[in-house]
């Protein structure tokens, strides 16, 4: 080493600059284990970059020079150091949530924000919705080829495509019986936006988690609730007089009817009965007519006399008896 | 020694030159998600974009970042301007010096403002937008970064937003598809009214398109002067929010409240309509049932007398004379009682043998 840069010939005692430029000659002829060191140091700094491990629930981007080069599955792999190849790692499996109208921090319902949950509906009236949005990030070289600020993106996408949807319903139905169409529309509409920015995120869901007329105008749909179930109520108090009336009047006309049957049968009855004992009596009678007639006529006179208590026989010679008698009244 | 020190200069130079390469500017990279704009001394020299990657194989089926059918990249493309695809470049070091940009889509985020419709209504509007970088030479001479661009998106975008805003009608802001009105919507408009008098009533045929094509026409509006002056492709622009003004906002309230108050008189009053209409129903069925059995009794007892007259008839048809008699004497025993006083003349063929023994035929 010391026959290139300086041997002890160079050496002249006393000087301060020779020596200073002997000791760092001397250190330069150790240059190659300094630049070992530092291109150590170097690769050692380097080598986080050079190792990679993807989770399960991840995917990887890889660039070379800036250029895609593949799509990496999970697990533990070697690349080129930064800034050769550049690795992105997307979480592809997580369910993302967004919630509108409130934070939500961990699952807990926060702050309540109030502009951005008051939404025009197609009545010109407001409503008040709050909804949450999940998605994931399904493609991830679109999504790191394509998203920059994934958050505004979606808060700015949801809202707007929530609020046209929400534009062709009526309050009332958007609160109600609409909100699942919403939510399945906005769905779509939001996915449709997402498609057009190729961001490689699938909307999994768009869940209504509140809807309700703004503060102020509450009490006035309460009472709506209340008068149609009062109204219901009416309707059910009506259908319970109905069946209270109606069954007995078709029993009292099923009544009359039979009524009227048995008194038809019994006429019936009575005029066939009254004709064949007519017909029976004329057969005989028949045989011997005079003797019949006297006979009935003297039973028939006989019986008739017999119940009566008062009976008087008038001797027709005895001449003005009749004013005589007191007739009908007391003796 | 030598062998070693050889060695260590070999790896000096293999892996040093790379890195001073790098360092000095000599080679550059071109990301997939960046366009760059190469200048010397300020004059700009070429761009690189990255979505030109049609003739590149990729294992995945990955679609163009861009969609470059835009004429003048196409021009700049022909003039040698444009160099295609992500990846390793050169260029002179030092003198030469990359500008990068950002590829992806880029957010516009609006405040709100209040803006006035055609009928004079007044609306909080936020607008939004996506935007892209696609001509990165028109972008760097024109504006140069992006604070520049969101500054100059906000006054083009709210320039837009308010001229076709003041074009529009309320109801064509709110809706989207669904545009028919009806007549609650009317009574709702008077509530947003602030100048009603001079506001002429919105008919249904002047609603000519609604929120979507308003948005579309937004975007139309400013799109090619963005992409021809600032190389910006407005990718769309969306309403974050629309809302009435805190002070129409009361007004709304208040008519939704009346509103809704209608609705529940109408409920109650529907109650009582049900009731009284089902009573009256009650009473109409009640007498239908009533008369019907009273109908049909009176038909079965007519059938049943009829049948029976003729029964009668038929038979006493046969001798009259004998009937009338034998209906007489079944009419003296009927009609006397007990309390009937008989005064018989000795003339009655009953006591006729009391005076002629003798038994003379009694005379009928």
């Amino acid at each position: 080493m010391s026959d290139d840069f300086g041997g002890p010939g160079f050496e002249e005692p006393g000087s301060d600059l020779a020596d200073l430029f002997a000791e760092v000659g001397e250190w330069f002829s150790y240059w190659p284990v300094v630049v070992l060191a530092a291109l150590l140091t170097l690769a050692l700094l380097l080598l986080p970059t050079m190792i990679y491990q993807i989770d399960r629930d991840e995917r990887g981007v890889l660039l070379r020079f800036g250029q895609f080069s593949r799509q990496i599955s999970p697990g533990l792999g070697w690349k080129l150091p930064y800034p050769l190849e550049r690795l992105h790692v997307i979480n592809t499996q997580r369910m993302n949530r967004h919630s509108f109208g409130h934070r939500t921090e961990d699952g807990v319902p926060g702050d309540v924000l109030e502009a951005e949950r008051l939404l025009l509906s197609g009545d010109l009236g407001v409503a008040r919705i709050e909804w949450d949005v999940l998605y994931r990030r399904t493609d991830p070289v679109l999504y790191v080829f394509n998203v920059q600020d994934e958050e505004l993106l979606i808060r700015q996408a949801s809202q707007s495509a929530l609020r046209q949807v929400v534009g062709d319903y009526d309050v009332v139905d958007a609160i109600t019986a609409a909100r699942r169409e919403i939510a399945r529309k906005t769905r779509s509409k939001l996915q449709d936006l997402l498609d057009n920015y190729n961001s490689g995120i699938t909307v999994s869901e768009v869940n209504i988690q509140q809807s309700e007329p703004p503060g102020p105008v509450v009490s006035a749909f309460h009472r709506v609730n209340s008068a149609r179930q009062i109204r219901e109520e009416k309707r059910h108090q009506a259908e319970e007089k109905w069946e209270e009336a109606i069954p007995p009047a078709r029993g009292r006309r099923q009544q009359m009817i039979a009524e009227a049957r048995g008194d038809s049968i019994a006429r019936i009855n009575l005029a066939s009965g009254q004709a064949t004992r007519f017909e029976e009596m004329l057969e005989e009678y028949q045989l011997a007519p005079e003797v019949t007639r006297e006979r009935m006529y003297l039973e028939t006179m006989e019986a008739v006399i017999k119940e009566s208590d008062d009976v008087r026989v008038i001797d027709s010679q005895i001449p003005g008896l009749l004013p005589h008698l007191n007739l009908g009244g007391e003796d | 020694m030598k062998l070693l020190k050889i060695l260590v200069a070999l790896l000096l130079v293999l892996i040093g030159l790379p890195i001073l390469a790098y360092v000095s500017g000599l080679v550059y990279f071109v990301p997939e998600y960046q366009n760059v704009v190469v200048t010397r001394f300020g004059e700009v020299q070429y761009a690189v974009l990255p979505a030109f990657r049609e003739d590149r194989a990729v294992e995945d089926d990955v679609q163009p970042v861009i969609d470059f059918s835009f004429e003048d990249i196409q021009e700049k493309y022909d003039q040698g301007m444009v160099r295609r695809g992500a990846g390793l470049y050169f260029k002179l070091p030092f003198v030469d010096q990359a500008h990068y940009f950002d590829a992806r889509v880029l957010v516009w985020e609006g405040v709100e403002h209040e803006i006035s419709t055609k009928d004079l209504r007044s609306l909080i509007i936020e607008p939004n937008a996506r935007w892209r970088i696609v001509d990165p030479i028109s972008f760097y001479e024109s504006l140069g970064d992006q604070a520049q661009a969101l500054t100059q998106l906000a006054s083009e975008i709210n320039a837009s937003v308010e001229d076709l805003i003041s074009e529009t009608l309320l109801i064509e802001v709110v809706r989207d598809e669904d545009l028919g009105l009806d007549e609650e919507v009317e009574e709702l408009l008077e509530a947003v009214d602030e100048a009603p008098e001079e506001i002429d009533e919105v008919a249904v045929e002047e609603i000519r398109y609604g929120r979507g094509e308003l948005l579309h026409r937004i975007e139309q509006d400013k799109a090619e002067h963005l992409l021809e002056e600032y190389g910006i492709q407005l990718v769309d622009v969306l309403f974050t929010r629309v809302n009435y003004p805190e002070n129409v906002r009361e007004n709304v309230f208040d008519r939704m409240k009346a509103e809704r108050n209608r609705v529940a008189r109408q409920y109650e009053s529907e109650g009582e309509e049900i009731i009284i209409e089902v009573e009256g129903e009650i009473s109409e069925r009640k007498d239908e049932l009533i008369s019907d059995g009273r109908r049909q009794a009176e038909e079965i007892r007519g059938r049943a007398e009829r049948q029976a007259i003729s029964i009668w008839a038929e038979a006493y048809q046969r001798d009259p004379e004998f009937f009338r008699f034998m209906r007489s004497l079944e009419a003296y025993e009927e009609g006397f009682d007990a309390g009937t006083a008989f005064l018989l003349s000795d003339g009655n063929r009953l006591l006729q043998l009391m005076q002629d023994p003798e038994g003379a035929t009694p005379d009928f």
